[in-house]
């Protein structure tokens, strides 16, 4: 049993088991705040025993891709090799082995893994509106802005489905700003 | 419920505190999946996910805190006072110092409307997770409401009873016998360390920059009604101490067991002492380049600021009358806070 004291996110006093989930909040004893305590099962639960993983393999039955000696108890869902209880990972409701687990987050290919994403159509859209206020540095970042926009249009963006929005604006403000400079490039060199 | 690539928008939304933090706005959404709740971090230009599995969180703990009343408090104060200054004041300042009540006004109702502040956390076998995102206690119990029923799915559900008879059998089986049950700690001593405290600071320096800051309030009061060259000097040296003080208890404090209203009451204070030193430099160089046959010599320019008279300058009248009440507040809260924290066994 891992027990864990539940304690007072305010002043870090452990809360006495008689606040755990009560109806509404309850008065913590030592600095009186109201704290609600939502406590569940899996606070009891024990941790899993190895025993299964020592099952040794019989005659005629599947080894383990990674231990031979051993029973194999589900396939990968990924590449299909056998694994026993110890190799086996459930995943998002699937029984992956640790290479492709490991494949998968390397490659970004398990959305599920991902713990950091760069969001470019903000990015886009910042370098095609924050840098007005200076007006000359637009010279640089507008065409910044289209080529983030267009290079990364089909890169993943945020973990929460978002639109093309942002990249739309970016491209049409950027646009009008590199054409803007365009015309006045043109303008001075048909003066000259 | 949600599909597999889906999320549902929890309520409450919040800063996530950090090193960069002031440079860096790091903010915090929760997200409700399929299988798991989702800790959103947003920079701006970057995301940060984690994912807690329904099967996995333990428990969610929620507590409100005095952030929210303290702000109100500040607020207020601050608006009466602009209220105030605004009456005694002459024109510009009959409009500034109107304009500056009703922004510090809306702030106060905004506050207000969003109700009490909290502090949240999530455990699960292997970590606590501070929820920076439910920062005000009916978003947290909002929140907490949700993610029940799809946790008791996820989990299987336990009666309030059977929860409280476990926890008591097993904090009955695993504490010394002479301690009380559910007052300490049973077999993960504490919190990991981002959430506990990692030095046993017990406020000394803090013992020195409240006094300080009600003699701040003092010299300010006096430097209302009294024009003395002894006065402005005192007030110098009164000022820069309490500055170092600050400096010191801000860098104490950091990782001790302290809360947040004595720690934002002293950053509060350090701030509000360098903004205020500012001023009255400002006030001072002003005077000089107003009077240039004194900008020789800084004697000189000592007694010409001295000789200023608040009753006839608005601008220094509204910030030694603020300075006053602030000072005042602030020291006499944080020695009430002071008190209530050393009193406290994480003080003791």
């Amino acid at each position: 049993m891992n027990f864990f004291p539940i304690y007072c996110p305010n002043c870090r006093i452990p809360l006495p088991y008689q606040m755990y989930n009560t109806s509404g909040p309850a008065n913590c004893p030592s600095c009186k705040n109201p704290v609600k305590a939502e406590i569940f099962p899996a606070l009891f639960k024990e941790t899993q025993s190895s025993a299964g993983d020592e099952t040794m393999l019989l005659e005629n039955e599947p080894g383990c891709f990674f231990h031979p000696q051993k029973r194999a108890v589900v396939p990968c869902a990924l590449c299909g090799r056998f694994l026993c209880s110890l190799c086996d990972v459930e995943f998002g409701g699937r029984h992956v082995c640790p290479l492709c687990l490991a494949a998968g987050k390397k490659k970004k290919k398990i959305r599920d893994l991902e713990t950091h994403r760069v969001l470019y159509d903000d990015i886009a859209l910042a370098l095609a509106i924050v840098p007005v206020i200076f007006i000359w540095v637009t010279v640089i970042t507008a065409p910044m802005s289209l080529y983030v926009a267009i290079r990364h249009w089909k890169s993943p963006s945020s973990i929460i489905p978002r639109t093309k929005l942002r990249f739309v604006l970016a491209i049409l403000l950027s646009g009008v700003q590199t054409t803007g400079w365009l015309f006045l490039f043109g303008w001075l060199i048909s003066r000259a | 419920m949600t599909g597999k690539d889906s999320y549902i928008i929890l309520p409450g939304r919040g800063l996530k505190k950090g090193g960069t933090a002031l440079i860096v706005r790091t903010r915090a959404r929760l997200y409700m999946g399929a299988d798991h709740l989702l800790c959103l971090y947003n920079t701006g230009y970057t995301e940060d996910y984690k994912r807690f599995y329904y099967k996995d969180i333990q428990a969610i703990v929620a507590s409100g805190t005095s952030k929210g009343k303290t702000l109100n408090i500040v607020l207020g104060v601050l608006i009466a006072l602009h209220a105030l200054i605004s009456f005694l004041a002459g024109n510009p300042w009959n409009i500034i110092f109107p304009s500056i009540a009703v922004f510090f006004s809306l702030f106060l109702v905004i506050n207000i409307l969003l109700g009490p502040t909290s502090k949240s956390y999530l455990l699960t076998a292997v970590t606590t997770e501070e929820l920076p995102s439910l920062c005000r206690l009916k978003n947290a119990l909002k929140v907490i409401d949700l993610l029940r029923p799809v946790i008791e799915t996820a989990q299987g559900r336990l009666s309030t009873e059977d929860i409280r008879l476990k926890s008591a059998e097993i904090q009955m089986r695993e504490m010394p016998v002479s301690v009380p049950a559910g007052t300490r700690s049973i077999r993960r001593a504490a919190p990991s360390s981002s959430v506990g405290p990692v030095s046993n600071y017990s406020g000394i320096f803090h013992i020195v920059l409240f006094p300080l800051l009600v003699l701040c309030a003092a010299y300010s009061a006096v430097d209302i009604v009294m024009n003395h060259i002894a006065i402005t000097y005192a007030g110098i040296i009164i000022i820069s101490v309490t500055v170092i003080f600050a400096i010191l208890s801000a860098i104490k404090q950091h990782g001790s067991a302290m809360q947040g209203g004595l720690i934002g009451l002293t950053w509060s204070a350090l701030i509000y002492l360098l903004v205020h030193s500012l001023l009255l430099y400002g006030i001072y160089i002003f005077t000089g380049i107003m009077n240039p046959a004194s900008m020789g010599s800084q004697a000189k320019m000592l007694l010409l600021y001295t000789s200023l008279d608040p009753f006839g300058n608005p601008f220094l009248m509204g910030v030694q009358v603020l300075s006053a009440a602030y000072y005042f507040v602030s020291g006499i809260a944080g020695l009430v806070l002071l008190k209530k924290f050393r009193s406290s066994p994480r003080g003791a």
